[in-house]
């Protein structure tokens, strides 16, 4: 899955978790302070990446999926663990 | 792991008419459990839902779910025991009214969890029947 595809992926899973329109959920929106995701929203989102990228999250990192832009990031740290 | 009434009343902060659960069958501590209800005609709700047609009420299997995972939490846990609050209510449908003489047999099964919270899949039965299913998410509020 290359960079595109992990972007378009998290966008629609934060989307949905906000009730919002995919385009709304820009790089560096703040999850919290700008699109009113609150922690069980959160962690909704974190078993979705889970399922969706087939990757376990450590706890420790479930705080840096603060925007758009971290959560590639954590994306791609496990799925380069993993080896995709 | 089982629990019978009077360790579900330890372990909950719940009290009387609000414990919706009378045993669990088989626990596994933050993973899974399958809780019973046994309802009766002599609930408190069964007076007001309805007069002439006793149900139970649908927002009452969503709490005797809840009450589930937070046994399926608080099982095997050291003290002291975390106090957990549902946080979220999603996808809950209601497929076939339960009624008094009905044992509801609740299956949770943990989806996430963190030290702090866990989302669950819950599904409740009526014999063979599943009468409602869901997806739960609840977090700490303190300590009980």
């Amino acid at each position: 899955m290359d960079t595109n595809e992990v972007t378009n992926t998290l966008r629609k899973i934060i989307a949905e978790a906000a009730e919002i329109e995919p385009e709304a959920v820009t790089m560096d929106a703040h999850f919290i302070k700008e699109l009113d995701l609150d922690s069980m929203l959160l962690l909704e989102i974190a078993a979705k990446v889970e399922k969706t990228f087939k990757v376990k999250l450590e706890e420790r990192d479930l705080k840096e999926l603060t925007s758009l832009r971290q959560s590639i990031t954590v994306a791609q740290k496990y799925m380069a663990q993993r080896g995709s | 792991m089982t629990l019978d009434f009077d360790q579900i009343c330890a372990l909950l902060p719940h009290a009387y008419p609000f414990v919706l659960i009378d045993r669990a069958v088989e626990v596994v501590p933050g993973q899974s459990i399958t809780a019973l209800k046994n309802v009766t005609g002599t609930e408190p709700f069964v007076q007001g839902h309805f007069p002439r047609r006793a149900l139970m009420p649908g927002v009452l299997m969503i709490e005797a779910a809840a009450q589930a995972c937070c046994l399926m939490m608080l099982a095997g846990h050291p003290s002291p025991k975390p106090l957990y609050a549902l946080g979220r209510v999603e996808r809950f449908r209601f497929r076939s009214p339960v009624r008094p003489g009905d044992q509801l047999v609740v299956t949770a099964k943990a989806d996430k969890v963190v030290s702090t919270a866990a989302i669950a899949e819950v599904v409740c039965r009526v014999g063979e029947v599943e009468v409602a299913s869901g997806r739960l998410s609840f977090g700490q509020v303190g300590s009980a």
